[in-house]
């Protein structure tokens, strides 16, 4: 595929670990992430699903094998370089915030990566386009923009990562379990709101859940990790037809 | 004595405003400051005893701080050296830097003129340190103030804060650390430059006890200002510093010898740590007996 936002070619992961052998979680990935690809990533714990979330974000470096987004290897690229083509929600709503910096000032951050700037960081048509934004998901957000993230619930908290994910229109959104700390009304507003910004700006997106309703009701493609391998992959109608029950006989 | 504690003290303000850049802002216990405060006070006399201007010798003490605040960036950030132990290395290293700086332990100002001399000697020694005192913290405090409110001075805010948002941001996180501790040193060396200025020498354990003063100043300062706007904290700074020239000033007026002063340092560091602390849980535990004197909880009902 040459238009792919992302592949993976022989990508191994390999932890050492003492007095066990050593845990190989990621064994020869191949994967092709194309534009506007919503996948859903389920699997047991310890499977290799944020092993593999990892690696694309850069958070781990992969043994040997080759990751290209937008055809650029990144393969050894940091977190922040790769930062420029994704955006990430992380499972701890305390992760994606600066909890002592204001709403306005986390969405700042997220807007540019340009940090190396030295002109005011507060402009005001900014503040305009975030008031809107905030005021677009209808929690009374707004009224927040210059509170201080950590007086913010966690559902709260989480809107406002996923707001700061998707503001820079990141050429892959990864999610990471992102609605799994959260009470179920939360959880599931928080999941409506993602598949909305994700159909609405077309982003193409990873998401891990443990949650198989979600992982059937959204998305247009699933994939299963078992054992540090993809051992399922389907996606358009396939993936429509697939039932609960059926995901599950994959689990053993 | 009062206005000569006063002055005094605006000379360890940007001490205190080093201190807390790395404590406060970037979350990090610099022990580089034990180090970086006599380089600041070896650089500058030194400086002005080979004749140059003592404006030079004070920003070349200020930017030999930075440098030693990198050094310990290097080692936290790039050779992953716990940040405590990466200060303790730098300081003990400036040791040997600033014997060989300065040729001997002690170097004094015969009848150079020092930065002070900005402001004619005639108008007295209280005066000058006084006024250069003030203006020299006026321009820190608003260079900071400017600093901080731009992407970059937002950057750092955040690495400090969550290291994890920051580079998933896109934020070079080693970058930014090495630029807070450069900041914070340079800052910490000036200071070290006016007091050395300010007494006609520089001593080679001048620096002894630099980061308990310091972190002293920064809580002290917290505890009379509680504020979340950025000048309101620098400001807190400024009043942490005086405030605690000022307590060692009246503790040496009430007869303690100069060699206990660093020992009352130590205790008044454990005071105001503990206090806020103390006073907090009180605060909270008035409270809440006193909402929960005046509040009934319905029984929960099923229907």
């Amino acid at each position: 595929m040459t238009n792919a936002v992302l592949t993976m070619t022989n990508v191994n992961k390999v932890f050492l670990q003492a007095d066990l052998p050593p845990k190989h979680s990621l064994k020869n990935i191949n994967l092709a992430i194309h534009p506007n690809d919503f996948i859903v990533v389920i699997g047991n714990n310890g499977a290799g699903k944020s092993t593999l979330l990892n690696t694309i974000a850069g958070n781990l470096r992969a043994d040997s094998g080759q990751t290209k987004i937008n055809h650029q290897d990144v393969t050894k690229q940091s977190i922040s370089k790769r930062a420029q083509f994704i955006a990430r929600v992380f499972q701890d709503p305390k992760s994606g915030t600066a909890s002592e910096l204001t709403v306005a000032q986390n969405l700042t951050l997220a807007h540019s990566t340009n940090y190396w700037s030295f002109h005011k960081f507060q402009n005001s048509t900014e503040l305009v386009q975030f008031e809107t934004l905030l005021a677009s998901v209808d929690m009374g957000l707004e009224k927040f923009m210059n509170t201080q993230v950590k007086f913010l619930s966690g559902g709260q908290r989480q809107v406002v990562s996923l707001l700061m994910a998707t503001l820079s229109q990141p050429e892959l959104l990864l999610l990471d379990e992102h609605t799994a700390a959260l009470d179920p009304k939360t959880s599931a507003k928080v999941m409506e709101l993602t598949n909305q910004l994700i159909t609405q700006q077309q982003l193409t997106s990873l998401m891990i859940t443990h949650n198989m309703e979600d992982a059937l009701k959204y998305g247009n493609r699933l994939i299963m990790v078992q054992d540090g391998q993809i051992t399922h992959d389907v996606a358009g109608p396939a993936k429509q037809q697939l039932t609960q029950a059926e995901l599950l006989t994959w689990f053993n | 004595m009062i206005i000569s504690g006063i002055s005094q003290g605006l000379l360890w303000v940007s001490m205190a405003i080093g201190v807390f850049i790395t404590f406060r802002i970037l979350d990090i216990p610099d022990l580089t400051a034990e180090g970086s405060f006599p380089l600041g006070a070896a650089v500058t006399i030194s400086m002005i005893l080979k004749g140059i201007s003592p404006t030079w010798a004070t920003l070349t003490g200020f930017l030999a701080g930075c440098i030693a605040g990198i050094v310990t960036g290097i080692l936290d950030t790039k050779l992953h050296i716990p940040a405590l132990l990466a200060g303790i290395l730098t300081m003990t290293g400036l040791y040997s830097v600033n014997i060989h700086i300065m040729g001997r332990a002690n170097l004094g100002l015969l009848t150079q003129k020092t930065i002070f001399d900005w402001v004619p000697a005639s108008w007295g020694l209280n005066s000058q340190t006084l006024i250069m005192g003030t203006g020299i913290s006026l321009l820190v405090i608003m260079s900071l103030i400017a600093y901080f409110a731009t992407r970059n001075g937002l950057a750092l805010m955040a690495v400090g804060n969550n290291a994890i948002m920051s580079a998933a941001n896109g934020i070079n996180v080693p970058a930014m650390k090495i630029i807070g501790y450069a900041v914070s040193n340079g800052l910490i060396a000036l200071s070290g430059s006016l007091v050395a200025q300010n007494n006609g020498f520089a001593d080679i354990g001048m620096g002894v006890g630099t980061i308990v003063i310091g972190l002293a100043s920064v809580l002290v300062g917290e505890i009379f200002l509680h504020t979340t706007k950025m000048i309101g904290k620098l400001l807190a700074m400024v009043a942490g510093a005086v405030l605690y020239r000022l307590l060692l000033t009246i503790a040496m007026s009430l007869g303690i010898a100069p060699d206990d002063l660093k020992i009352l340092s130590a205790i008044i560091l454990v005071i105001v740590i503990v206090l806020p602390m103390l006073q907090n849980r009180w605060l909270q535990h008035k409270a809440i007996a006193k909402y929960l004197s005046q509040t009934q909880v319905e029984e929960p009902t099923n229907d």
